[in-house]
C-alpha cells in the first residue's frame, strides 16, 4: 500500500502557503489575532463560530480550510473513513494561561465558560470535525518538536488497520500571538499516480520548507 | 427602555464574539436560541455571565433563565424590573 501527501497547507507569522505556493502575506505589524482574522477574511467564507474559537482552534480550522477544494476537505471518503492526527508542543497552554488568569482575578471573579471549553488541545480537532462532518479516528500528540516519525507511523497504522481511507496529519500551535501550523492531506494511491510519498523524510521536508 | 435594548444588543455582540453581527440589526423580539442569532449552550452560560457582570443579576434557576433569555426584550424587561425592585 502506498500513501501519498496529496496537498498541504502551512501558516506561520508571515504567510499562508498551499502546496508551497504563497496564498496570503500577513501585515508584519499585525497581532496574531489580526493575522488569523485576515486569513479568515481572505477565504471569503461565512462561519460565525470562527470568532468564538481560541487562537489555536482558529489556526487549525484555517489550516484545514485552506486545503479545501470547492468547500470540501476530502473528495470521496465517507465521514467515518476520514481520520485526524494532529500534534504540537504546548498543548492548549495559550488558552490555559488565559483561563488561569481569569481564575486569579479577585476583583472580578467571572471566568468565562467560552474560554474554558478551549482548555484542551484536541478541541481544535473537534472544530475541524464539526466543520467537515468528520467522524473517523482522531488523536492529538504532544511532543517536544515536530515529530514526523510518530505522525507517519500512527497515520500509516490507521490505513493498515483499515480505520481510514484518508487522513489529515499536522502540527498546530498558537502561543502568545505566534502562529505555526502545517497540515497534510494523506490518501492511498497507486504506484503510477504516486506523487509526494507519505514518508518521514517527506513530511519533515514539508514542515521545514514552511518555516520562517 | 429603547436605550437599554440598544446597550444590551451591543453587550451581547461583545460578550458572545458575534464579530459579523450588527447590533442594530438584532430583532429584540426574535428568539435568541434555535433561530434568530442561533446561540448554543455555551452562549447561554456567557449570557448568565453578562447579566451578572453588567447588571449584578444572578439567574437562580434554569426555568428562570429560559424565560429571561427568550429574547433581547425579555432580558431588558427583567433588568428593568430588577433595577426598580
Amino acid at each position: 500500500m502506498k500513501l501519498t501527501i496529496k496537498k498541504w497547507s502551512a501558516i506561520n507569522d508571515r504567510e499562508v502557503n498551499l502546496n508551497g505556493n504563497l496564498k496570503l502575506v500577513f501585515d508584519t505589524a499585525a497581532t496574531g489575532d489580526q493575522k488569523l482574522e485576515a486569513a479568515y477574511r481572505a477565504l471569503g467564507v461565512a462561519y460565525p463560530k470562527f470568532f468564538k474559537m481560541d487562537a489555536q482552534s482558529k489556526l487549525g480550522w484555517l489550516s484545514a480550510e485552506y486545503l479545501c477544494e470547492e468547500g470540501k476537505l476530502f473528495d470521496s471518503s465517507a465521514a467515518q473513513d476520514v481520520a485526524l492526527v494532529l500534534s504540537n508542543r504546548k498543548s492548549s497552554l495559550d488558552t490555559d494561561e488565559q483561563y488561569q488568569q481569569s481564575l486569579t482575578n479577585e476583583e472580578e471573579f467571572l471566568p468565562s465558560p467560552a474560554v474554558f471549553v478551549y482548555t484542551l488541545a484536541n478541541i481544535v480537532a473537534g472544530e475541524i470535525c464539526i466543520r467537515h462532518g468528520i467522524k473517523g479516528e482522531n488523536n492529538f500528540l504532544i511532543s517536544e518538536s515536530f515529530d514526523a516519525t510518530s505522525l507517519v507511523n500512527y497515520a500509516t497504522l490507521l490505513f493498515e488497520e483499515e480505520l481510514c481511507q484518508q487522513c489529515l496529519v499536522g502540527w498546530v500551535e498558537a502561543y502568545h500571538g505566534k502562529l505555526r501550523s502545517v497540515f497534510a492531506s494523506i490518501e492511498k494511491t497507486t504506484e503510477e499516480k504516486a506523487g509526494l510519498l507519505f514518508t518521514i523524510e517527506n513530511l519533515n521536508q514539508v514542515y521545514q520548507t514552511s518555516e520562517l | 427602555m429603547s436605550e437599554l435594548i440598544s446597550k444590551l444588543k451591543q453587550q451581547i455582540v461583545d460578550q458572545l464574539n458575534l464579530a459579523d453581527v450588527d447590533p442594530a440589526g438584532i430583532d429584540e423580539n426574535a428568539p435568541l436560541f434555535g433561530e434568530g442569532l442561533g446561540l448554543d449552550s455555551i452562549d447561554a452560560l456567557e449570557l448568565i455571565l453578562l447579566m451578572q457582570k453588567n447588571y449584578n443579576i444572578k439567574i437562580a434557576t434554569a426555568e428562570e433563565g429560559q424565560k429571561i433569555f427568550s429574547s433581547v426584550r425579555a432580558m431588558a424587561d427583567f433588568i428593568e424590573a430588577h433595577q426598580k425592585a
